[in-house]
C-alpha cells in the first residue's frame, strides 16, 4: 500500500515541481548564453541590453527563491489540503493505516526539498560557467575529509537528510495541532509551529546545560583533533535529531487516528 | 456472520456536546437501511464513525465482525457529502486511483456508467461542475463491489431528475447480499427502495423497523411517519 501511496504523491507533486525544477535549469542555461553579469560589468553606458540584462538577472533570482518557497508551499499544501481538506474523505477510507499516509507524504517531500537543492546548486554551476566541475568536487570532497575525517564525508549528507527529515515532521505535527482548533486552522497551524519551534530550542538549551559540565566541557577543553570533536558532536545530534524526529512523527500519528475531525 | 453492523452502547461526544448518545442497533445483510433524521441528529456523525474518520467516545461498533480500520475499509464503499475528488486529476485518472487501491473495484462498470451520464472520462475535475462531480463520486462509489455501501446524503446535492438515475444507479449496482445505508433527510424521493428505517434524533435512536413492518402496523408511508416522530 505504501507504495502505492508514494506513487501517486509523487505524481501530485511531480506535475508542478519537475516544470518548475525545468524552467530554473532552463532560464540559468539562457543567462550563461546571454551573460548578463559579464555584459554589465564590460560594459560603460547604458543602453537597452544593459536594462535586459538587469531584468534577467532579477527574475533569475526570483525563480530561484520562487523554486524553494514553492517546494516548501506545496509540501505544506499536500499535507494539510490532502489528509485535513475535503480529499482527507478520499484518503483516510483508503485501506491502509495513518502513518502510511504521513511516511508517503514525508518521504515525498524530502526528496522534493533535496531536489529543490540540487537544482539550485546545478543552476548556479550553470550560471557560474565554471569549469572542471568534476576536479572541483573532488577537492571540495577531500576539504570535508581533512577537516572532519573520512567519517565526516558520510555522517554530513546523512545528518542534513536528517535535518530535512525532522524540518518537514515538525511541519506536519504544526499542522496536525492547527487543525485541532474549531476555527482558524491555518493560523493556528503556524502558531503551533512557532510552538514546536520554541519547544526544539528548549530542549537543545537543557540538553547543552545537563551534558554541559560532562560532553560538551571535554569537547571545548580536550585536545582532540577536530573529526573526534565532529564525530561526537554528530553522535549527539543524531541522537538529538532523531529523538525529537519520533516525537513529531507520534505526535502526527496520534493526532490524525485518534482525533481527527475532518470538516 | 448474519449482521453486516452492529454497535453497542455507541457514544460520541464533541466538547460538551453528545452528538451521538449511547446508541444500539444491528443492521441485517442484504438490505437497504435508511438512516433518517433531521439535519445535525447524528446521521453523519455515525457514518463517519463507521469509516474511521471519528473515533467513538464510548461503546463499540462491529462491522462485519471488526472495529473500524484497514479490514473494515476494504469492504466498505463509502460516499461522503464532501467533494472529495482531487481537482488535478482526469476522471480516467480518478479510476485509475480506485482500481489501484481497491480490490473490489470494477473499472468496466465504472466507464459504463459515465458513459451512460455523458461524462467524458477525459475531462479535468477541476472544470466539472458540483453536480456533475458529485455524479463521478457516486460512480466510483458504487463499482465497488463492495460488502457494505454508506451513502452520506448521496441525493441531496443533485437535480431531482437526476436523482432518479441516481437511486437507479444504486439499485441496480448492488448484489443482494450486500448493504446499503442511506442517510438523508429526503425521505420522500428515496422511501420506495428502503427495506428497513432508522429513525434518529438529536444523537439518540428512536425507531428501527422493517418498512413492510411499519405500513402493515400503521399503514402509514415512512414519510408521514418521520413527520409524526419529527414534529417541531
Amino acid at each position: 500500500m505504501l507504495n502505492k501511496l508514494l506513487r501517486w504523491e509523487f505524481k501530485a507533486t511531480a506535475r508542478l515541481l519537475i516544470p518548475l525544477y525545468l524552467t530554473l535549469l532552463l532560464f540559468s542555461l539562457i543567462n550563461r548564453i546571454i551573460n548578463p553579469f559579464n555584459l554589465i560589468q564590460t560594459s560603460n553606458n547604458f543602453s537597452l541590453q544593459i536594462f535586459i540584462s538587469y531584468i534577467t538577472i532579477v527574475a533569475y533570482f526570483s525563480l530561484v527563491v520562487g523554486t524553494v518557497a514553492m517546494t516548501l508551499v506545496i509540501m505544506i499544501q499536500r499535507f494539510y489540503k490532502s489528509l485535513l481538506g475535503d480529499e482527507g474523505y478520499l484518503m483516510f477510507t483508503l485501506p491502509t493505516t495513518t502513518w502510511k499516509h504521513i511516511i508517503s507524504k514525508l518521504l515525498v517531500a524530502v526528496v522534493w526539498v533535496i531536489g529543490s537543492m540540487v537544482t539550485t546548486i546545478t543552476s548556479i554551476i550553470i550560471i557560474s560557467g565554471a569549469d572542471n566541475i568534476g576536479q572541483q568536487l573532488i577537492e571540495l570532497i577531500n576539504g570535508v575529509k581533512e577537516i572532519l575525517g573520512v567519517a565526516g564525508i558520510f555522517t554530513l549528507p546523512f545528518m542534513m537528510l536528517l535535518m530535512i527529515t525532522t524540518a518537514v515532521l515538525m511541519i506536519y505535527a504544526a499542522i496536525s495541532l492547527g487543525h485541532m482548533f474549531s476555527r482558524h486552522k491555518l493560523i493556528a497551524s503556524f502558531a503551533m509551529y512557532g510552538v514546536l519551534y520554541l519547544f526544539s530550542q528548549i530542549l537543545i538549551v537543557i540538553s547543552i546545560v545537563i551534558f554541559s559540565n560532562s560532553f560538551f566541557a571535554t569537547l571545548i577543553n580536550s585536545t582532540e583533533t577536530t573529526p573526534d570533536i565532529f564525530r561526537k558532536l554528530s553522535i549527539f545530534y543524531i541522537i538529538f535529531a532523531t529523538l525529537l524526529s519520533t516525537v513529531y512523527f507520534t505526535l502526527t500519528n496520534t493526532l490524525l487516528t485518534k482525533k481527527l475531525n475532518l470538516e | 456472520m448474519n449482521n453486516i453492523l452492529e454497535c453497542n452502547n455507541l457514544t460520541k461526544v464533541f466538547g460538551s456536546k453528545k452528538a451521538l448518545n449511547n446508541i444500539s442497533f444491528t443492521i441485517p445483510r442484504g438490505k437497504i437501511v435508511g438512516l433518517l433524521g433531521p439535519n445535525g441528529s447524528g446521521k453523519s456523525t455515525f457514518i463517519k464513525l463507521c469509516n474511521e474518520l471519528l473515533t467513538a467516545t464510548s461503546g463499540n461498533l462491529l462491522i462485519s465482525g471488526h472495529k473500524p480500520g484497514v479490514a473494515t475499509k476494504k469492504i466498505v464503499s463509502y460516499l461522503p457529502e464532501k467533494t472529495y475528488l482531487n481537482d488535478w486529476m482526469k476522471v480516467s485518472q480518478m479510476v485509475e486511483f480506485f482500481e489501484d487501491f481497491y480490490d473490489d473495484f470494477n473499472p468496466t462498470t465504472a466507464y459504463d456508467m459515465l458513459s451512460k451520464l455523458n461524462i467524458n472520462p477525459k475531462d479535468k475535475l477541476k472544470t466539472m461542475s458540483k453536480g456533475t462531480k458529485e455524479k463521478v463520486q457516486l460512480i466510483l462509489v458504487m463499482s465497488r463491489e463492495a460488502e457494505l455501501y454508506l451513502l452520506d446524503e448521496p441525493i441531496g446535492g443533485v437535480d431531482p431528475a437526476a436523482r432518479d438515475y441516481i437511486l437507479d444507479t444504486i439499485l441496480n449496482n448492488y448484489n443482494e447480499n450486500a448493504t446499503i445505508i442511506i442517510s438523508t433527510h429526503l425521505i420522500s424521493d428515496i422511501e420506495k427502495i428502503l427495506d428497513y428505517i432508522i429513525f434518529i434524533k438529536d444523537g439518540e435512536v428512536v425507531m428501527t423497523k422493517e418498512v413492510d413492518e411499519i405500513r402493515e402496523e400503521t399503514g402509514k408511508s415512512i414519510d408521514l411517519l418521520f413527520r409524526e416522530v419529527f414534529k417541531c
